[in-house]
């Protein structure tokens, strides 16, 4: 009796306990409901945004500020062609959709054409034409050659087809000034009518509409409603269906981004939710665990989902993506629990002791793996990580606080699912050291002829890509814009404005070369159309061959008035003190159009005198053919750099890809370090080389599939290691029981051989999943992760085959 | 932004002030004969034959007068040879415009836009020659007067772009009737274009010796000329 009643209190005294854990875990529960609410409600934490994902540059003032400009310049702008067969209505309805579009709150601004005034720019240039040459004038006049130029005037004069005209001429006798007018239009190569921006597509007119949203295109909500916005505006126009509607921009990608992650992140995650439902289910024939595995899972995705919040103020939609795969993770400890409790009638709390130190470790070579992520410069990496971390803690808090009072049920267990176990460790058990080195010689091929194979690709661009359409749709709208702006550009730079434009002057001829080399298509650069001082005196002082004692000569050649000499000369000499002044350029539409370019010094640059101000200006590119032979022309001239930012965070992608494997190599080195003050070195070394061997035979196996190694494959590789050694731990330490407890029965091999099954699978199942991702760098992540736990799974029952050969 | 054409008819606009009033449409039943025009003016093949051009610009003492043949073709353009008073070729095509001086410098203007203004020349001139009275509707009112077996139109543009190049565009010409096997065919020549600008230059255009039929394999060559250095 005494025996019993003493079994009984110590009974409700655990019981005792395990509710005072259980109110303890409903409480951090509520907190983090209430939290996540509260967040929710404030503010939109949801982020698609591929470029908030991406490592941070270390890059000086000046270019961050070039970089700002330029995307800013870019960002949230939408590009809407309509085309039509008549041209009249297509103007119409583009005026209208314009309209339209300004009229709603969802754009702050919606251009076409110029909307620059000539006039304003006949007023700005032509009093200065004195002042003013084009390279060829200048070229022929430096060669003495004016004779050519009296005969082009002459052709032009006779020519019915041409622009001379009596005002022109009396002006301007050699007509130099409509060939300068050619160059201004130069960069701009698209035609416009009634301040509607058109091109030709295919026979029929297209009219572009340029949009800039007002909030972020990577918020979901702005997406929408900027969305919506153009669509009801087009059908609005668009009546009779006589129009079509082409978009590009980073909305429409941003769009398509937000709707396929959404896609994939249901349609993966409740795949992978249904897979492990059915494991459940069918390994432990009982509702309990289901329940508690959902209960366990719930609150891994509550705690990741608001541990990323709390770190970053914001949880990216990619992460989500990732972070589904945390179901396949967090359900481990379920079922490490639930295969120790199969056919055992104990209570919960035991059951929980004896695989806790086992879990614990697991838990924290899990988190230690994913700190390693966290310490990338790569934000996307770090919300990943501190989602999975946190979701483990999550999972492994549950099962430590509310498993005990709730998981107390008896389970039966499936007798088939422990024969499959048994089957599958059957072999490892009856493996002798011919097999083994058997088997050591095909991972030695294997690995040979895949890392051979082995290519590498760091281009982000090739990351995240648009759905084929949307790219054919896209380009489509860059041919219409005549190849449009690219990402990168050029940055000169000077120590003061003069300075900085008869650099932007030396740059010129070399951009004009490169274009005829065809390097690129075409320029944007102010010295098009603000010379410097020096230049425009050089100008004038060209002129005086024009002006000079032979104008009584050009003129009668030319057949006009002689009166005109000296009023003519006259202007000449007052025009040397009316040069263009950059303060009445960019007075004007088209200087304001282009003053983003120019990067004056800032307040905090101008105070410390020491320190040489320094101006900047940047260099739009369009159409680039050859990035690197460009960047050879330009590297010569001073003060000159071209920002590639694309190319530079590729570059970062790569050396972090490198980082990674060295990382995964020094993790395996410590989890050995570890390892071996628990168990006998011997042991440790095989527990750390089946990772090892899993993530080089993954490694050999995307080399011979032809998959280039990313950096998203090497993050993979350290997570193979983070679960794997998972397995192995598990394995290990059923070896350890078995040492301690020698009367536990021999079936606990089969145990951990279930749970790591059941884990494997339902890893592989959710990982695997993340494979069929549109998004290749979800794709790449899922096919290694994939890959390597599934010969983690293949390889780790050699831990048990090996503990036996070392007794 | 901007763009070449856009700028310097601008310009111009600027320049020449006085717009003339708009012509009022006064074509009654024009779309009959109008019809029957531009069939009669459609070109088999091309055209070439001998110009002499004479340009009165108020800025200067005399008239300039050349001479020179020409080659029309309603696929490849205009070649426009001066010969008188000096040499001097001129190619005009959709996309770009050629001229090559007496001391064979070439100079090429691109016309890259691929619609709007910067096509407009050429494709003015191409519509004139060809006799495309649909292309002309578009930018022009046209009046057309028939007397005995000669035609004039008159074009009095419609889009201000146009409006700050031309008051009045005026063509006349003949009508030809053939006998044929298949029966009586009405052709008709243009034979003389005079182009009015607003601030009242003048360019009046008369065409003679005209021959037409498909291009001779010279007179294609001569449209996509070698050019060895381009300046």
């Amino acid at each position: 009796m005494a025996l019993g009643g003493s079994k009984i209190t110590v009974k409700s005294q655990t019981a005792g306990r395990a509710g005072l854990r259980l109110v303890l875990w409903l409480l951090l529960l509520a907190a983090a409901v209430i939290f996540g609410v509260k967040t929710l409600k404030e503010r939109d934490v949801v982020e698609t945004d591929i470029l908030a994902m991406l490592p941070h540059l270390q890059q000086d003032a000046l270019t961050s500020r070039a970089l700002a400009s330029i995307e800013n310049r870019l960002a949230n702008e939408s590009y809407l062609v309509l085309t039509g067969e008549d041209k009249a209505t297509t103007i119409e309805a583009a005026k209208a959709m314009m309209a339209e579009l300004a009229a709603s709150s969802a754009f702050a601004s919606v251009r076409s054409g110029s909307e620059l005034d000539p006039k304003e720019i006949y007023r700005l240039y032509f009093p200065a034409r004195f002042n003013l040459l084009t390279d060829s004038q200048r070229t022929l006049l430096e060669q003495g050659k004016l004779d050519v130029l009296i005969k082009q005037a002459d052709i032009a004069l006779y020519s019915a087809f041409g622009f001379a005209s009596s005002e022109l001429i009396s002006e301007d006798p050699l007509l130099l000034f409509p060939s300068l007018m050619q160059g201004f239009g130069k960069g701009h190569r698209l035609a416009e009518e009634e301040g509607i921006l058109l091109g030709n597509s295919g026979g029929q007119t297209a009219a572009i509409i340029m949009a800039k949203g007002k909030d972020s295109v990577f918020s979901p909500k702005a997406q929408e409603a900027q969305l919506s916005v153009i669509n009801a505006a087009f059908d609005k126009v668009n009546p009779a269906n006589q129009l079509s509607l082409l978009k590009a921009g980073a909305l429409f990608h941003a769009l398509e981004a937000t709707q396929s992650a959404k896609a994939e992140v249901s349609l993966i995650g409740s795949l992978s939710l249904a897979g492990v439902v059915l494991l459940v289910l069918l390994s432990f024939r009982s509702l309990m665990p289901l329940l508690l595995a959902s209960l366990t899972l719930a609150s891994a995705m509550l705690s990741a989902s608001l541990f990323t919040i709390l770190i970053f103020g914001k949880l990216h939609l990619l992460t989500l993506v990732f972070g589904t795969s945390l179901i396949g993770i967090a359900i481990d400890y379920s079922f490490h629990f639930y295969a120790e409790r199969i056919g055992r009638d104990e209570r919960a709390g035991q059951t929980l002791s004896r695989i806790l130190p086992a879990l614990t470790l697991a838990l924290t070579t899990s988190v230690l793996a994913y700190m390693a992520l966290g310490f990338t410069p790569f934000p996307g990496m770090q919300q990943v990580a501190a989602f999975c971390g946190g979701g483990l803690i999550g999972a492994y808090l549950t099962l430590y606080l509310a498993y005990p009072a709730l998981a107390g049920s008896r389970i039966q267990g499936s007798s088939s699912a422990i024969k499959l176990a048994s089957r599958f460790l059957s072999p490892f058990e009856a493996t002798g050291p011919k097999a083994l080195a058997a088997a050591g010689m095909l991972i030695l091929i294997v690995s040979a002829a895949g890392l051979g194979k082995l290519q590498t690709r760091d281009d982000i661009r090739s990351l995240q890509q648009g759905s084929d359409a949307l790219m054919a749709e896209e380009a489509k709208v860059r041919t219409l814009l005549s190849g449009g702006v690219d990402n990168q550009f050029l940055l000169v730079r000077a120590e003061s404005m003069q300075a900085l434009l008869e650099r932007l002057e030396a740059l010129s001829p070399v951009l004009a070369k490169a274009e005829k080399d065809k390097l690129l298509q075409s320029h944007v650069s102010l010295a098009n159309y603000l010379p410097s001082r020096v230049r425009q005196l050089e100008n004038h002082n060209l002129q005086q061959q024009i002006y000079g004692p032979r104008l009584g000569e050009i003129l009668a050649r030319l057949g006009l008035e002689p009166e005109l000499e000296a009023k003519l000369q006259a202007k000449y000499q007052a025009g040397a003190q009316a040069p263009i002044e950059a303060d009445a350029f960019f007075a004007t539409a088209l200087g304001a159009s282009l003053e983003p370019l120019l990067l004056e010094p800032t307040g905090t640059d101008a105070k410390a005198q020491a320190k040489p101000q320094e101006w900047g200006a940047v260099v739009l590119l369009g159409g680039i053919q050859n990035l690197a032979a460009l960047n050879q022309v330009v590297a010569t001239l001073p003060g000159v750099t071209l920002v590639d930012k694309v190319g530079d965070i590729s570059k970062l992608m790569g050396e972090y890809r490198q980082t990674t494997l060295w990382l995964l190599a020094l993790a395996l080195l410590i989890a050995f370090g570890v390892f071996a003050l628990r168990h006998p070195w011997k042991l440790a070394a095989a527990m750390v080389a089946v990772p090892a061997v899993a993530a080089l035979l993954s490694l050999s196996l995307l080399g011979l599939l032809g998959s280039p190694l990313t950096l998203f494959h090497a993050l993979a590789l350290l997570l193979v290691f983070g679960i794997g050694i998972d397995y192995c731990l598990f394995f290990a330490r059923e070896v350890n029981i078995k040492q301690d407890e020698a009367h536990h029965s021999a079936d606990d091999g089969q145990r951990v051989m279930l749970a790591v099954l059941l884990s494997a699978a339902s890893t592989t199942l959710a990982f695997g999943l993340l494979a069929l991702s549109n998004t290749p760098a979800i794709h790449y992540f899922g096919l290694t992760l994939a890959l390597g736990i599934g010969f983690t799974l293949l390889l780790s029952p050699l831990i048990h085959t090996f503990k036996r050969t070392l007794k | 932004m901007g763009l070449i054409v856009k700028f310097c008819v601008g310009i111009l606009a600027s320049v020449l002030f006085s717009l003339p009033a708009q012509a009022a449409d006064t074509a009654q039943n024009a779309d009959v004969s109008l019809g029957a025009l531009s069939t009669a003016l459609k070109p088999q093949g091309a055209v070439r034959g001998e110009f002499e051009q004479t340009r009165t610009l108020k800025a200067l003492k005399r008239p300039l007068v050349s001479r020179g043949n020409f080659v029309f073709s309603p696929e490849q353009g205009l070649i426009w040879a001066q010969s008188q008073p000096f040499e001097n070729l001129l190619i005009l095509s959709e996309s770009r415009m050629l001229s090559r001086d007496s001391e064979g410098l070439w100079q090429q203007t691109e016309v890259e836009a691929k619609a709007g203004p910067a096509t407009l020349m050429p494709m003015l001139v191409k519509a004139m020659m060809g006799g495309d009275v649909a292309t002309l509707e578009q930018h022009f009112s046209l009046t057309l007067n028939v007397t005995d077996n000669r035609w004039q139109l008159s074009l009095t543009p419609k889009d201000s772009d146009i409006k700050a190049l031309f008051a009045a565009i005026e063509l006349e010409g003949n009508f030809v009737s053939e006998a044929s096997p298949e029966g009586a065919n009405t052709n008709a020549s243009t034979d003389r274009l005079k182009l009015i600008s607003p601030n009242g230059d003048a360019s009046d255009i008369r065409f003679s010796k005209q021959q037409s039929g498909p291009l001779s394999e010279q007179e294609r060559l001569a449209f996509s000329p070698q050019i060895e250095s381009g300046q």
